[in-house]
């Protein structure tokens, strides 16, 4: 899977799951905020990627995903 | 509203719950109300993860709370005296709530299924 | 309708055509806070969707069961002495055979619940 392939599934995915415009999400932007995210919300993410992705967000990697950008390359290096 | 955690397997548990008379979710009409259905699923999940924690040495049971219930269907309501067969599926945990989902069974009939996510006292 | 009166209770009713208000008093001597929990009474959350559900069927006028719950969401921990008196707020549409109830149950501290499921 190329990153251009991981970002246009990320951006699609989250879209229709959190309810925003694709155009919202831009590598820089803070996932939590563009999101919405409260901390019932914020499971979900973990859940969606885990299940799209086949791979484990253990907790403790969770406070260095903060932009889409972080996200794009975590993904990345854990495929 | 859980009498028994029967197996464990991995990220899957079943749990099993003998309905009596005096339950609290007994309705006007001698069937179980739906709610009654959900907190089963969320105490079998509770007592699921209670299993865990005592496995990771912990020495009290945790308290928990239901956060979200999403997507809960609602097929058949059972009755007194019915044995519901609930498998329970854990999800991942994120600071100390949990996704997990449940189908509950009566004989073959698949009575109830959701998704919940568990808030965990710490 | 086995909570009214038991796990809670009706103080007002404001209906206008498909929705409506309820103030609704947290009764503290329930017996549901026996086991929830022993000296900590805490409202379980599937109490406040059957006092929803309830209020949906005093607002539409005849039984109904909860046939599913597209999401439900505890924003806060209702208990009898941080909320003993509630606002529930009930809309229905009727969908087919069914209704969409949307509801909310809040004080004017903060919101408890958010609901939606479809009743039939």
């Amino acid at each position: 899977m190329t990153r251009e392939e991981i970002i246009a599934k990320v951006n699609s995915v989250l879209a229709e799951e959190f309810e925003v415009e694709e155009s919202a999400i831009t590598p820089e932007a803070n996932v939590k905020n563009t999101l919405a995210l409260d901390s019932l919300s914020l499971v979900d993410l973990v859940a969606l990627i885990q299940y799209t992705y086949k791979i484990k967000i253990p907790a403790e990697d969770l406070p260095k995903i903060q932009t889409f950008k972080d996200l794009y390359d975590y993904i990345e290096s854990h495929l | 509203m859980v009498d028994e955690l029967l197996c464990v397997n991995g990220d899957e548990a079943t749990c099993q719950l003998t309905i009596r008379q005096d339950n609290f979710f007994i309705d006007e009409d001698g069937l179980m109300a739906e709610p009654g259905l959900i907190e089963h699923i969320a105490q079998s999940a509770s007592a699921f993860a209670g299993y865990r924690a005592f496995e990771a040495g912990a020495t009290e049971p945790p308290v928990g709370y239901i956060g979200e219930v999403k997507n809960f269907h609602l097929y058949k309501r059972p009755n007194v005296g019915d044995i519901l067969t609930t498998t329970i599926t854990m999800g991942p945990e994120v600071e100390g709530i949990t996704i997990i989902r449940g189908e509950t069974k009566c004989g073959d009939d698949t009575i109830a299924d959701t998704q919940m996510k568990i808030f965990v006292k710490p | 309708m086995f909570l009214e009166n038991n796990f809670y209770k009706i103080l007002s009713e404001e209906k206008q055509d498909m929705s409506g208000t309820y103030k609704v008093a947290i009764l503290p001597d329930c017996n549901v806070y026996d086991g929830h929990f022993p000296g900590d009474p805490v409202c379980p959350g599937v109490c406040n969707i059957e006092t929803i559900k309830e209020c949906a069927i005093k607002l539409i006028g005849h039984d109904l069961r909860i046939q599913s719950i597209k999401q439900c969401r505890l924003t806060a921990i209702a208990t009898p002495k941080v909320c003993p008196e509630v606002t529930i707020s009930v809309n229905a549409t009727p969908k087919d055979d069914s209704y969409i109830v949307v509801a909310t149950i809040a004080d004017d501290k903060q919101s408890y619940m958010e609901f939606k499921g479809t009743l039939a």
